[in-house]
């Protein structure tokens, strides 16, 4: 995926680390530092794959690269943005592999886990409308505050929906 | 409490409210005007039991015709001579007693009323017998030439030169075709005087085509105590005549004015009632609409109290200014039928109406009222 | 901390064409002064019953329902009107404004129904419009308001009287996401700034996320008690989320 964001910003205009550094800074709404080696690394592996390729070397003496994006990268990098996106891995819910385990091993108070459960998506939705609030004027942060928002909804009701099955299983054992 | 909201509520419903007011309107100032004619009537019948005290009128009635529907009777005839013998009865004053002639010349625009103009032959010299206590405020009491008359107020009205005048002593005016002079003005009296045209009885006889006969023979006792035994002698010499006083008067006219009050406090009652239902269903429409804001108000602490004196309100209000505004649609209304009105009786029926717009307002909003006050506080939180 | 409001084992039952359903069945709850409390569960749990009988509009089937202490049950319907006038402010999922009051009207209605002289009314109002951001709103007729701008002269009437216990039906049921928040916060700000006592009832775990406690209905009866006490770093959860996302 990373790599996908250096392939877009090459796509744009040529750049060097520094520049990419900066720029994914600050479309991630200024929150987290990037590190060069993970830059220069997923650089290195585009240029030995013949996706990105230098473009010129500064004679400053430090050897500051400017890269550049190849007709290949372009191509590879357009087929994964018109690739549409299939959900499998949001699906799987560590929380219903717990509940299994508890179930399988005669642990019963499934309430008590669920409650738990509920308590830390409750905390975290909190957090995460406060954010949403406070970054409402940046629209790929805000939008990405609230998909997760959505779905923490969809997982508080699926926990009600756990209570509402497990507590008809248990009254039937 | 809420009187504002109540204001504001009918104002929200502009259309709905004006034509309820609209309603109210015409309702009060049809009962004002009813009012106002029976009041007249009342006025009228006090006035005739005054002006026959101590007399008799001797008619001979067609059967079936009515007293008191027309009186005195147009159709009642007398020869001449067996009239005269009357006039020379057992304790007859023949001073104050005369022969009459009854005729009418224009009938009333109202109903029930008796005519516009009546002609009325008389001996001269006896018009006491047919005026009473009744007087001339202008000119001459006494028909001396052929062509004379006396008008009432009503009469002289009706030939003055120019419309809303009347006809002044000298004047000289047009009935059947012929000329007369004025030369005598009535004071103001009730309606039968004040319609009245006196002439001379010979003149009237002539000018009416009913040489020989008269509608009737007004006797007037010699002695104050003597009625009942004038009226005995004539009941018994002349069988065939009727004779009518002021007993007979006073109760073959509040029988038809009985008659008549019932009909017209019927009109009032239903008036009334149409009143009371037109706001009633305003209100009940009103309440029906507004169940839940009615709900919010009692989430928010509106007592019942509190939501039936706004209902009360709504309703009153209606019903005061459709009673306020009655009063310039009756005026109109009066002025537009019958060319006047009668102020003072419409102000005096206005204040009662007052009493009765107060009614009408009470009584048609305990239904939508209860129905407000049973809106349960959790309407207010029904979805539509 | 003293409470306001508690039910002891309440249940409510409802008589529908001979069938009786039981929409409450044995709710026992205690809710301190200053509390921002959330009542959150799907249509039909009892959470709508449950807010009715909490503010004196219903009255319980069994159990009791202790208003500073003093059971709603044993109050007439004037008594119980009173306190609705006095103690408790309602706020409604569909505001219920009187369509035709002003903002300011509206406003001091609930004072007028209070028993508030005029002078206080008018300086109550005036603080009240300030504290929703609608002081410039004042003369405008409900129909001419936004929907969130609805709900704060809602609120604002509903604070008029002082009450004890802001109760509100799922404040933002009828609102998009974002005026909804607006409500949210001006619900939280009540709280934590003027320590006003709030109880929502919502279907919406975002709308219960902004309380202190989160109680979790289902069927009638409580199936989870949550304390959500206290902020958390914006930046830190941002951090986060990025790394889920993007790493």
């Amino acid at each position: 995926m990373f790599a996908y964001t250096i392939l877009g910003l090459l796509a744009r205009q040529p750049h060097h680390g520094y520049d990419l550094k900066r720029a994914i800074e600050q479309a991630l709404g200024g929150s987290r530092e990037i590190n060069f080696g993970q830059i220069y690394t997923t650089l290195g592996r585009l240029e030995r794959d013949g996706l990105a390729e230098v473009q010129s070397e500064a004679d400053d003496g430090r050897g500051k690269k400017t890269y550049r994006i190849t007709a290949a990268g372009r191509r590879e990098l357009e087929a994964w943005l018109d690739q549409p996106v299939v959900k499998n891995e949001s699906f799987k819910d560590a929380f219903l592999v717990k509940l299994i385990v508890r179930h399988l091993a005669g642990y019963g108070d499934a309430l008590a886990a669920i409650t738990r459960q509920r308590q830390a998506y409750l905390k975290q939705l909190r957090g995460l409308t406060a954010l949403a609030a406070e970054k409402a004027d940046q629209p790929f942060v805000s939008l990405l505050a609230e998909g997760a928002i959505l779905h923490l909804q969809a997982d508080l009701r699926w926990l009600d929906l756990c209570d509402e099955r497990l507590e008809s299983l248990e009254s039937s054992s | 409490m809420l009187i504002d909201i109540a204001f504001k509520n009918l104002w929200q419903r502009r259309l709905r409210t004006i034509l309820t007011i609209l309603g109210i309107v015409v309702a009060v100032q049809l009962y004002l005007s009813i009012g106002s004619i029976m009041r007249w009537y009342d006025e009228d019948l006090q006035g005739r039991l005054l002006a026959f005290g101590g007399k008799v009128y001797v008619q001979r009635l067609v059967s079936g015709d009515l007293i008191s529907e027309d009186f005195p009777s147009s159709s009642s005839s007398i020869d001449t001579e067996m009239a005269q013998e009357l006039l020379g009865g057992e304790g007859v004053d023949p001073q104050t007693s005369s022969l009459a002639l009854f005729v009418t010349v224009e009938r009333s625009l109202r109903p029930f009323s008796p005519p516009l103009v009546i002609a009325v032959g008389i001996q001269p010299g006896h018009e006491g017998a047919f005026l009473g206590t009744f007087a001339v405020s202008d000119g001459a009491a006494v028909l001396r030439g052929e062509r004379d008359v006396i008008l009432g107020r009503d009469a002289a009205l009706h030939y003055g030169s120019r419309e809303g005048e009347m006809a002044t002593v000298g004047e000289t005016i047009v009935i059947a075709g012929e000329t007369f002079t004025v030369i005598g003005l009535l004071e103001p009296t009730p309606t039968l005087f004040a319609s009245a045209v006196l002439l001379p009885l010979e003149t009237a006889q002539r000018v009416f085509d009913r040489q020989g006969t008269v509608s009737a023979v007004i006797l007037t006792a010699r002695e104050v105590g003597g009625v009942a035994a004038m009226r005995t002698w004539v009941e018994t010499t002349y069988p065939a005549l009727s004779v009518t006083g002021q007993e007979e008067l006073a109760q073959n006219v509040e029988e038809m004015y009985a008659n008549m009050r019932l009909f017209f406090n019927a009109i009032n009652t239903t008036i009334i009632l149409v009143a009371i239902v037109v706001i009633m269903i305003v209100m009940v429409v009103a309440v029906m609409e507004r169940r839940r804001e009615i709900g919010t108000l009692r989430a928010i602490g509106a007592r019942k109290r509190v939501i039936l004196g706004m209902i009360v309100t709504e309703s009153l209000i209606i019903s005061l200014i459709g009673v306020i505004l009655a009063l310039p649609a009756s005026i109109g209304m009066n002025q537009l039928a019958w060319g006047s009105f009668y102020p003072s009786e419409i102000l005096l029926e206005w204040l009662r109406s007052f009493g009765i717009a107060i009614a009408i307002g009470v009584l048609a909003s305990l239904l939508p009222a209860l129905q407000a006050m049973r809106v349960d506080p959790l309407e207010s939180l029904r979805y539509e | 901390m003293s409470t306001i409001i508690e039910t002891r084992n309440v249940h409510r039952v409802f008589g529908l064409n001979g069938m009786t359903v039981e929409a409450v069945r044995g709710i026992s709850l205690a809710v301190q002064a200053g509390e921002f409390v959330a009542i959150v569960g799907p249509s039909g749990s009892g959470k709508s019953s449950l807010l009715h009988m909490l503010g004196a509009m219903d009255r319980a089937s069994q159990g009791e329902v202790l208003f500073e202490g003093q059971d709603l049950a044993r109050l007439g319907d004037g008594q119980r009107t009173d306190l609705r006038a006095s103690k408790i402010g309602f706020v409604f999922q569909t505001f219920n404004l009187m369509p035709t009051l002003n903002v300011y009207e509206n406003i001091e209605i609930a004072m007028r129904l209070g028993g508030v002289p005029r002078r206080e009314r008018r300086q109550r109002t005036g603080d009240l419009l300030a504290k929703v951001g609608l002081t410039q709103r004042a003369r405008h007729l409900p129909r001419h308001l936004s929907g969130g701008e609805r709900q704060r002269v809602a609120i604002a009437r509903a604070l008029a009287n002082r009450p004890r216990l802001l109760l509100a039906d799922e404040p933002t049921g009828n609102l998009d996401s974002r005026t909804g928040t607006g409500i949210l916060e001006l619900l939280r700000a009540v709280c934590s700034q003027d320590g006003q006592t709030v109880i929502i009832v919502t279907h919406d775990f975002r709308a219960a996320s902004y309380a202190d406690r989160v109680l979790v209905l289902r069927d009638g009866r409580i199936r989870g008690e949550t304390r959500l006490q206290g902020d958390l770093d914006t930046h830190q959860v941002l951090g986060q989320l990025l790394e889920l996302e993007l790493g």
